[in-house]
Order: structure tokens, then C-alpha cells, then sequence
């Protein structure tokens, strides 16, 4: 299966380098194939387990992966946002690398805990809002590398600040739901909603970055602290994703799995 | 979202959003002061300081005002909904953390019913009912194939009938895994011999299950007595059932060594060299000499599916030289299979699945009325909420339930509900109609 994930992540960036090169159409053709073979590759650990493949960084690395195929229906054949097109092959190609990365588990089990009607919905909730976040912070990125370059502000900076809004105006209510069903979940089997773990108080930070975000593209005054808050939120958004995991000092003792 | 509005008669500062974006700020702070690592720990105290309480009660009464502060429209239903909310599930929280009441108690298989607890400051809760565990079921997952080298785990797969694996440069195809197993039968290539002395001079055959209590007299003429054998090495090793250890059964024997008038408990592996588990100073050890363990291949043996759900699991493989092995969980010697100098290939320990246990619930004057309770479903009984919490992993003889009373529960359920309507309800509904 390795070999079928480094085929999509190969296809992804063949994908933006053709878009580079003004070729859209075999560029969203590669994109939509490097998309399917991601989930393929998700399908078939699913079908294998019979159990839904969220249970370590590798599989939800992928699923990440495949989430940018949603995502890209979404904005730019939903809404029209062509000019964003670039930007989904790179998202999905980055945690693609990241699940080559990860010791890929075979034989997984589900824990009693997971066994929860909240599982499924509570897992895609946050992936294809961290993806939609991944999107956002490539285009704040881009924003900035435009500015850098024009010395100040333009109508691309402004068409790219107003694509990563709207963007994370999707990502944020799925976030929303993805916090609040997990601590349902968590107060059906521990009897608690929240318990300042690792994993939570990052998750809660995070949102709270996002939620300062939106509260400064609202004011007039706040607006030039938007930017800035959108660059601390994705920090604290990969903290919580992953260096909860991969440093052992953060290390969530709730959340071991994922 | 708060209004953008700044400055009101009836609450100038409180409600403008630069005041809600400056304690969101402070919150952030305090919620890293509690998470970042620091030396001695204890930094969890934060989310229970004075300072988080008051932060979170103004940024509470800050959203409240801003909803207080908007016009009521439909337009604007999501913003009131999710500010009122918020303020719903901190209240909520404030109650329950004020008033809840939260232990574990333990129910013992036929025990007495429990109805009066005594929690460690020695106040007692009546629960109202009389609770009684009467029974209590366990589901486990078939255990995975583990391929050892040493004691560390190398790699895992799931055993599926009919799969073909490719391990440590072997192809291994499942050829028959039984939930259950029932093993009759057992035919072993020669008998496993336990040699004692460099060259074999002497030896001693050990029955393949049971003990056996020897008096051997070594060559230089002093005498050598094995008080005690057992050949599950892990199990004894780890000290507990073979179920609970991190490792496999392997073939090998723990010994318990008497020679001039001290002794030694050793492991010793089969085809490896002896270890001395006690004492801990080999200083303080008798003379042990050379032993060795040697188990022979099973050549054949029976096994099929079980109509016991106690049986074991087991699974039939076939490796590349057409050699047929048998695992077997808990089967001892039946538990691994060598794969030469790449490791050996093992069970590994089964997880838990699924658990439930069969409760007697008596409330006064009143008939014993009989009730589940699931692992991540729990169980209202007058007034409280019960949870399925662990179980005495060794003997199954015990229950560990978490009781709960919380009267913000509810506002806390409501609250999160409506921040999540409401959430989708500004971003979604407004959006749409805005594109």
C-alpha cells in the first residue's frame, strides 16, 4: 500500500507543477486521480480492519490526504473559486509525506472507547477542517509571499485574504462540531465533557486562535491583527494534531491513539 | 460573533469586541501556562486557579452582554443562539462543578448488594438502590501475529484465513484460524530434553506441562536440586496469568534452583542461555551450571473449531518450506514459531472489545429488576449516571463503576447543542444567502 500512497503523493505534485506550467486540465486530471487513489488506499484499510482507519497518524494522515478532493469540489467547482485550484494538490501532497513518514499499522483494533457512534462523525469533522485550514494557511502564505513582493497590499493580496475567510468559514463550524461531539463522546463513556488533557486544551486553543481570527476580520480596528491570529491559530492547529503526539512532554494520556 | 459595535449606555466596554478578543487572548495564555511542560509538573492547576475562574466568568458575562446588546431578528438567530449557549455551558459547568458528585465503587461477582458508599473523606452516600453484579461478560479480538526478535515487537499483522504474508523474508500463508480452538492429539518431533552440564552428560526429561521436582547430582559431585518447573516462561516471568503479559508463550522453563543450601529462580528459554531472575545480585546466587532447554517440533496434531467460547484461538500456518506451525493462545508451547535467525513469529496479546456486565438493581420495598450496563453506555438509576468503567483484568471477579450526579449535566448537553447549530447556522444559512 506504501507504494500506492507515494504513487498520489508523486500525482499531487506532478499535479501543481502542471498547474504551474498552465496546463489546468491535466493538472485537475491528475489531481482528481492522485484524490481517488488516496481513498482508495483508505477504502481498503477500512475494508480490511471492518473498522473505520482513524486509529493512528498514518491512517489519518491519509484520510487527510483524500480530504482535499471534497474540499476542492467545494470551492472551486462549487463555488467557482478557480484561481485556488493550485493550492488543494499541495494540501494534499503535505500530509501525504507525513503518512510515508509514520509506521504504516496493518492490524489495528478498535479500543472499547472508540466503539462510539461519535467515532466516525467526530474524526471526518476535524480532518476536512484541518484540511480546509491546511488550504487557508497556504493562501495566507501565498498572501504574504505576494505582498513581500508588490511592497504592500493589491488585488491579489485582497482576493487571497478573502479566499483563505472564506475558506476557514467553512473549516470553523466543522472544527466547532469536532470539539463539542468529542466532549458528548467523552461524557458518555468517562463522565466527563472536558478534562484539560493535552489533546483537548490544544484542540480548545486552537479554536479560540480561530475565533480571535474571526472576531478581528469583524473590526475595523482588529482587522490588522487578523492575519497575525490566523498564523498563531495553524500553529496551534499543528501542535494539537501533531506535536501533542510526537513529543512525549505533551503527551495526551485520553488521547493515545490519535 | 460579538457585535461591532463599541461603547453602549447599558454596558459601555463589556460587550465590544476588542474586550472579548483581549480575554479570549488571556484564556489562550492561561490554557499554555496549564499545558506547556514544566519542571515538577503540577502545571494542570492552572484550569482550577482563581485567575482561569474569573477570566472565564467575565469572558461569560462579556458574551452575554453582546447577545443582550443585539436586536432579536432571525437574521440574527445563530449569533444569539451560540452567545447564549456559551453562556449556558459555562453556567452549567459552574454547577456541576459546585455541586456534582462523582466516585467509583466496586461490585464484587454474588457479593452483597452495595448501597451506602463511603467515599475517602469518610462522609457516605446513599445511591437510593441496593446494586449487585451479577454477571459479568468480556469480549476480546482475536490476538494479531507478532513477529518477535528478542522481546521487541518487529512487525504485526492481522490473522486472516487465506491471507498471504511476507515476513522477514518468509512468505506465511494463513491456512486456518478457529475463534475457538479444540486441540487433541499433540504429536512432538522427539521429547523436550532439559540438559544439565557442558556436554550433555546429564539429562533430565521434564513432562511438556506440569512440574517436576528433581535431585541431579552433577559431575564435580555436589547436588543439584529443581524444586519447582514451569514451562510457560513469559506467564511466570511477568507474574501474572499469560493472558495479561506484553509477551507471547514461548517454549522454556522457569526454574527454581536449590544447590549449597541457597537458591536461584532462573528463566531459561529453549535453545538460549540461563537467566537469573532471583536474586537480583548474582553475587549472592549458587553455582549454577551450564543447562539447556530443547523443545521439539510439533509434528502433528488435531484442532478444530470449539463449541466452548473459552477455548482459545489458534491458527495454522504454513511457511515457505511447506512447514506446518500451530498458534495457540495461551498454548504455551504451541504459542510461537521460529523463523530461524529472523525472530520468532507469536500471538500477541488480544484486546479487549467489548464488555458488559448484569446488574441487580433493588430499590426500597421493591422487586430486583435485572440491567445491563455497557462499556460507553451508561445507565440512569434514580438520578445517577453509571459507568462501565474496568474490570479485575486477572480473575474477572470484579467490576469498577463510575457513579455520577450532576445537576448542570443538562444545560451543559443544551449548551453544546445549540453552539453547534448555532455555529452552522452563522457560517451556512448566512453565507448561503449572502453567495
Amino acid at each position: 500500500m506504501k507504494l500506492y500512497i507515494f504513487i498520489a503523493l508523486a500525482l499531487y505534485l506532478v499535479s501543481l507543477l502542471l498547474r504551474i506550467v498552465r496546463k489546468p486540465r491535466l493538472s485537475f486530471v491528475t489531481f482528481l486521480v492522485a484524490a481517488h487513489i488516496a481513498m482508495v488506499v483508505v477504502g481498503h484499510d477500512w475494508r480490511v480492519s471492518g473498522q473505520p482507519p482513524f486509529s493512528s497518524m498514518h491512517h489519518v494522515m491519509l484520510v487527510l490526504g483524500a480530504c482535499v478532493l471534497p474540499a476542492y469540489a467545494l470551492f472551486v467547482m462549487g463555488r467557482g473559486l478557480k484561481w485556488m485550484a493550485p493550492v488543494f494538490p499541495l494540501a494534499g501532497a503535505i500530509p501525504l509525506v507525513l503518512a510515508l513518514v509514520f509506521e504504516r499499522d496493518e492490524a489495528w483494533n478498535l479500543a472499547p472507547a472508540l466503539q462510539s457512534p461519535w467515532f466516525v462523525p467526530h474524526v471526518i469533522a476535524y480532518m476536512v477542517s484541518y484540511s480546509l485550514a491546511l488550504v487557508a494557511f497556504l493562501l495566507l502564505l501565498a498572501d504574504g509571499v505576494v505582498k513581500w513582493r508588490a511592497e504592500g497590499e493589491n488585488a491579489d493580496t485582497l482576493r487571497l485574504e478573502a479566499g483563505s475567510y472564506e475558506i476557514l468559514s467553512v473549516a470553523f463550524p466543522l472544527m466547532t462540531f469536532g470539539m463539542l461531539s468529542g466532549a458528548l463522546w467523552a461524557n458518555q463513556i468517562w463522565g466527563d465533557y472536558w478534562s484539560w488533557d493535552p489533546k483537548e486544551t490544544w484542540s480548545l486553543i486552537t479554536w479560540f486562535m480561530y475565533l480571535v481570527y474571526f472576531h478581528c476580520r469583524k473590526h475595523g480596528k482588529l482587522k490588522r491583527f487578523a492575519n497575525l491570529s490566523h498564523v498563531l491559530a495553524f500553529l496551534a492547529l499543528v501542535t494539537t494534531f501533531l506535536l501533542v503526539n510526537l513529543l512525549p512532554k505533551l503527551a495526551s494520556k485520553l488521547h493515545s491513539y490519535v | 460573533m460579538s457585535s461591532t459595535q463599541s461603547g453602549s449606555p447599558r454596558s459601555p466596554k463589556l460587550s465590544s469586541m476588542p474586550f472579548a478578543v483581549v480575554l479570549m487572548g488571556l484564556s489562550v495564555l492561561l490554557m499554555l501556562a496549564g499545558v506547556l511542560p514544566v519542571r515538577g509538573g503540577g502545571q494542570e492547576a492552572v484550569f482550577r486557579s482563581p485567575v482561569m475562574i474569573f477570566i472565564l466568568a467575565v469572558l461569560g458575562t462579556s458574551t452575554f452582554a453582546c447577545t443582550i446588546r443585539r436586536r432579536i431578528s432571525v437574521r440574527n438567530i445563530g449569533f444569539h443562539l451560540v452567545h447564549l449557549s456559551v453562556v449556558a455551558v459555562m453556567i452549567g459547568a459552574l454547577i456541576g462543578a459546585i455541586f456534582e458528585k462523582k466516585f467509583d465503587i466496586q461490585l464484587k461477582l454474588f457479593a452483597a448488594p452495595l448501597q451506602k458508599v463511603q467515599l475517602h473523606d469518610q462522609s457516605v452516600v446513599d445511591l437510593g438502590f441496593g446494586l449487585t453484579l451479577k454477571k459479568f461478560r468480556l469480549e476480546k479480538y482475536p490476538p494479531n501475529l507478532v513477529l518477535y526478535q528478542g522481546h521487541e515487537p518487529q512487525e504485526e499483522h492481522r490473522l486472516i484465513e487465506g491471507s498471504e504474508l511476507r515476513i522477514a523474508d518468509h512468505d506465511v500463508t494463513v491456512a486456518r484460524v478457529f475463534r475457538h480452538a479444540n486441540i487433541t492429539n499433540v504429536e512432538l518431533d522427539g521429547t523436550p530434553e532439559f540438559t544439565v552440564g557442558d556436554e550433555g552428560a546429564l539429562w533430565h526429561r521434564i513432562p511438556i506441562d506440569g512440574e517436576q521436582p528433581a535431585d541431579i547430582e552433577l559431575p564435580n559431585g555436589s547436588r543439584l536440586f529443581i524444586a519447582r518447573v514451569y514451562n510457560n516462561l513469559p506467564m511466570m516471568q511477568m507474574g501474572r496469568r499469560f493472558r495479561e503479559t506484553v509477551f507471547p508463550a514461548r517454549p522454556g522453563l522457569i526454574l527454581h534452583v536449590i544447590a549449597s543450601n541457597s537458591m536461584a529462580i532462573l528463566s531459561l528459554p529453549a535453545g538460549e542461555e540461563a537467566q537469573l531472575l532471583s536474586p537480583s545480585d548474582p553475587s549472592m546466587a549458587p553455582e549454577i551450571p551450564e543447562m539447556h532447554y530443547a523443545f521439539p517440533a510439533v509434528t502433528n496434531l488435531e484442532i478444530a473449531e470449539a463449541e466452548d467460547r473459552n477455548a482459545p484461538f489458534a491458527a495454522e500456518l504454513v511457511l515457505d518450506n511447506d512447514q506446518r506451525h500451530y498458534l495457540i493462545e495461551d498454548g504455551g508451547h504451541f504459542g510461537a514459531c521460529a523463523l530461524g535467525d529472523h525472530g520468532v513469529l507469536a500471538l500477541g496479546m488480544a484486546s479487549d472489545k467489548h464488555y458488559e456486565a448484569d446488574l441487580l438493581v433493588k430499590h426500597e420495598g421493591e422487586e430486583a429488576v435485572e440491567q445491563t450496563l455497557v462499556i460507553n453506555k451508561p445507565l440512569d438509576i434514580a438520578g445517577w449516571r453509571l459507568y462501565l468503567n474496568s474490570y479485575d483484568a486477572q480473575a474477572h471477579q470484579h467490576i469498577t463503576i463510575t457513579l455520577r450526579k450532576d445537576p448542570g449535566n443538562a444545560l451543559v448537553e443544551i449548551g453544546i447543542l445549540g453552539l453547534m447549530i448555532g455555529t452552522a447556522l452563522i457560517f451556512f444559512v448566512r453565507k448561503r444567502k449572502t453567495s
